[in-house]
């Protein structure tokens, strides 16, 4: 199983994949991009099981890369791990077809309440 | 003049209260680091040149910018956790990353509960700006044995 993360920050792609070691899901492999069009691109190429992606970036947000990945036909599960916790932003994530919005800050006990139905 | 962390601090207009950031600080260092901080008077002596700024604005129907200031030996602390790395092996752009995330974390957290049409910014961090403002809420913590400021600012 192939977990994508993509943010622009290398900091949050490495605490992503710190607390993903400290659930207990296992059996997978982790990827990283750094934007939107490097994640269709690995989307595209790598076909991961689930992306998990941040919400404000530059060039393209997260909920932007959500809609040209379905647009492509594409149903991969799709999560947002944002700091935007905004009930607004939870709805517009839910209507694209995002599978879970986890807000930042997160533990390993909410991001695997968060994927554990997802991922089973 | 130190504030007192008892003074009762709040946004312009009172949306934003100094107990929600504190909240919300607290929050973020036990989850993202596994460690406690600790509100604490003032006054802040870390600034200085070679202080470390990260600001976030969030823009829209409520507008306000979020602003953390730490010393560079605090923002490499914090990016030494954040990366779980030796201090060499980090260069300035990644610790200014960590501190960008800081702000990031908490600016996202205002912004929902202000819950109003607003957009947020992508994190501005670099060297500490002399002309910074104090802060509608400003509050001093003690985290990795040295001292983090954040303030609100509405505008």
């Amino acid at each position: 199983m192939k977990i994508l993360i993509v943010d622009d920050s290398k900091a949050m792609r490495m605490i992503v994949t710190r607390t993903l070691k400290q659930t207990d899901l296992s059996g997978y492999t982790t990827l990283e991009a750094s934007n939107g069009n490097e994640a269709l691109e690995m989307i595209d190429k790598e076909k991961p099981d689930l992306v998990l992606s941040d919400w404000n970036m530059p060039e393209m947000k997260g909920i932007e890369l959500l809609h040209k990945v379905r647009e492509a036909g594409n149903r991969v599960n799709f999560g947002f791990v944002t700091s935007e916790s905004s009930a607004e932003t939870r709805e517009t994530a839910l209507a694209a077809g995002a599978s879970f919005v986890l807000t930042k800050p997160f533990t390993a006990d909410s991001m695997q309440s968060a994927l554990e139905p997802v991922l089973s | 003049m130190a504030q007192s962390v008892t003074d009762p601090q709040q946004s312009k207009s009172g949306l934003i209260q100094a107990e929600h950031v504190r909240q919300m600080v607290d929050d973020l260092f036990t989850s993202m680091f596994d460690t406690s901080v600790e509100l604490i008077d003032g006054p802040f002596d870390a600034a200085g040149p070679d202080s470390f700024q990260a600001a976030i604005r969030i823009n829209g129907n409520w507008k306000a910018e979020l602003r953390v200031i730490a010393s560079r030996g605090l923002a490499e602390s914090i990016a030494q956790s954040m990366y779980d790395a030796e201090i060499e092996e980090l260069n300035e752009e990644e610790i200014l990353d960590a501190l960008g995330e800081i702000a990031n974390v908490i600016g996202g957290n205002v912004k929902g509960i202000v819950d109003q049409e607003c957009s947020l910014s992508l994190p501005c961090v670099g060297k500490l700006d002399e002309a910074t403002r104090r802060g509608d809420i400003s509050q001093i913590y003690r985290c990795f044995e040295d001292d983090l400021r954040v303030s609100l600012i509405e505008d």
